[in-house]
């Protein structure tokens, strides 16, 4: 398989495709971020816990507890991809309430959007390319 | 608790990726790197495949360790946020009491 089909294989509409699967995925976020909002104990990162040094997506459920408080700059500094990753999960969740005739309809729009953009893969490799420079430099 | 809090991280960093490993063998690449930025898609996927990708036991583990190290954090003084630019996140005393009074 050439890398150019990687890259614009739809990679989010699988995600979201089964109605269970996506609420349960985004339930199970939801309360990660909740968790972490609240100062209780949310998921502890693996990878974190064994190097001590962050993963890619490391300070992302304080980064969305910041800006849930309307705290921009402190979500911004702790991790850039905060606004992505909540506009994500409400339309992941959003998606999934839908009625199944609508839903089918934005899916096969999200699927043709993912075929001609890439997006999920320029977003993970984005993602990656940002934990290189903060482990290097921050 | 630091030392089970340590073994706990380390038990879950292996068998973590035991699964993540089988995520992208079965997923692909970029499956695979979204499993490894966010390690509950991974968790949520082991569980779902866990009879067709023999990750049972792995998952039972998982899950266990998941507990103990939530029950250590807990008792040794709840979640360790990022540094952040402003005090937002609040402490788990103070979520614990913003939880009691939803339910006052």
């Amino acid at each position: 398989m050439q890398i150019s089909n990687y890259f614009f294989k739809p990679t989010l509409t699988p995600l979201i495709e089964k109605r269970p699967e996506s609420l349960l995925m985004g339930g199970a976020v939801a309360l990660q971020f909740g968790l972490v909002a609240v100062g209780l104990p949310g998921w502890p990162c693996p990878f974190k816990a064994t190097f001590g040094i962050p993963c890619p997506g490391c300070g992302l459920s304080t980064a969305v507890s910041s800006l849930v408080h309307g705290d921009w700059h402190a979500a911004i500094t702790t991790h850039p991809f905060a606004p992505i990753f909540l506009f994500g999960l409400i339309f992941v969740l959003g998606v999934s309430l839908l009625p199944q005739t609508a839903r089918m309809a934005v899916l096969e729009k999200i699927r043709r959007f993912e075929e001609r953009t890439g997006i999920m893969a320029i977003l993970l490799v984005s993602l990656l390319v940002y934990w290189g420079f903060r482990l290097i430099w921050l | 608790m630091s030392i089970i809090s340590s073994i706990a991280g380390l038990v879950s960093f292996v068998v973590g990726l035991v699964v993540l490993i089988k995520l992208f063998q079965k997923e692909g690449a970029l499956k695979g790197i979204l499993g490894f930025i966010c390690m509950l898609y991974t968790y949520i996927w082991g569980w779902r495949n866990a009879k067709e990708q023999n990750l049972t036991t792995m998952m039972w583990i998982w899950t266990g360790v998941i507990i103990v190290s939530a029950i250590v954090g807990a008792v040794a003084g709840g979640s360790t946020p990022m540094p952040t630019g402003g005090d937002v996140v609040p402490t788990t005393e103070e979520g614990l009491r913003i939880i009691m009074r939803l339910f006052a």
